[in-house]
């Protein structure tokens, strides 16, 4: 599960508890929503989240995520059902928002968030004790690029995970092997999850 | 024997990896009353235990279903959905829905999605 990952991101990074609670839940719904409504039933629909720390001062953080579709983009029914609380859940818990559909049939939609900026503890503050010594923009740089290799690969064996437990196709936790696209870890899964 | 003979509590239950749902139907002379616990997780994933549980609710139309929500430690909009579904159900027939005890975060996430101004939370 995507959620899982981002937990333990956000704790490796010392983030206090609410806040990872906030951005999870962002993360679970923007990709929900992918799954629900990016691509027609029984369609082949393909998601990529990306992830990374952004520095806010010297000592204060935002995690800035990015969930990609490349499905159509239908906006939420005038009545807000689980759809139009998605939305509400992804605005109430991030600061910054930004949903960009697609121009054209080709690119799907584009959903980027920015957490509120965090003060993250000493202790947390990287599994690299010798690196704290150096320039807090240089850590940066390490963890983020470190990190987003790492969620990608682990949201997609997770998302595999969950269709195999959900519906005994594929392959088990652990076991889903990635494609590889333009340095991007994409992930076919929607239509199964769809066909619950 | 029929209901009324044996005042003792039915219960059942539904698994699915993350989530538990417990249900307790307890009549109580012509009035029947639901007793539900959530343990764990309820999003899309899991919301089929929660509806699968309670669809005998329909036919037995009870007065009151009061869901427990101190061991759930995530609910998504696909859940929140499945609740609200439930109160409207229940309101239809004249019954009730109560969910209770929700811990801090999902708390926070009934009040963000104005669903505690349509379902009893205590």
């Amino acid at each position: 599960m995507v959620r899982r990952r981002v937990r333990r991101w956000l704790e490796g990074h010392g983030w206090p508890e609410d806040p990872i609670d906030d951005v999870v839940l962002a993360v679970h719904e923007a990709v929900a929503n992918v799954v629900d409504h990016a691509y027609p039933p029984g369609a082949r629909g393909e998601v990529a989240i990306s992830a990374s720390l952004l520095p806010d001062g010297p000592h204060r953080r935002r995690a800035h995520v990015v969930v990609k579709d490349r499905g159509r983009w239908r906006p939420p029914p005038a009545d807000p059902g689980y759809r139009g609380r998605g939305l509400q859940m992804v605005r109430g818990c991030m600061d910054v928002v930004d949903i960009r559909p697609g121009t054209d049939g080709r690119h799907g939609t584009k959903l980027t968030m920015l957490s509120a900026a965090v003060g993250t503890t000493p202790a947390g503050a990287g599994r690299h004790p010798r690196l704290r010594r150096l320039h807090h923009d240089l850590l940066d740089g390490v963890h983020r690029a470190q990190q987003r290799t790492r969620i990608l690969a682990c949201a997609a064996r997770r998302l595999l995970g969950t269709v195999h437990r959900l519906t005994g196709w594929g392959l088990g936790p652990g076991a889903a092997p990635l494609r590889r696209e333009n340095g991007t870890h994409h992930v076919q899964y929607v239509q199964y999850v769809r066909t619950l | 024997m029929t209901e009324l003979d044996n005042p003792r509590p039915r219960t059942w239950s539904w698994h699915s990896p993350i989530l538990r749902v417990v249900v307790s139907a307890d009549r109580n002379g012509a009035s029947l009353r639901y007793d539900v616990r959530l343990v764990g997780e309820l999003d899309l994933a899991s919301v089929g235990s929660l509806t699968d549980a309670l669809e005998a609710l329909r036919d037995e139309r009870p007065e009151l279903v009061v869901i427990d929500l101190s061991e759930m430690r995530f609910v998504d909009a696909r859940g929140l959905s499945a609740l609200v579904d439930i109160d409207r159900d229940l309101r239809a027939v004249g019954g009730s829905l109560v969910l209770a005890r929700p811990d801090p975060h999902v708390r926070r996430v009934l009040t963000l999605t104005a669903v505690d101004t349509q379902i009893d939370v205590r």
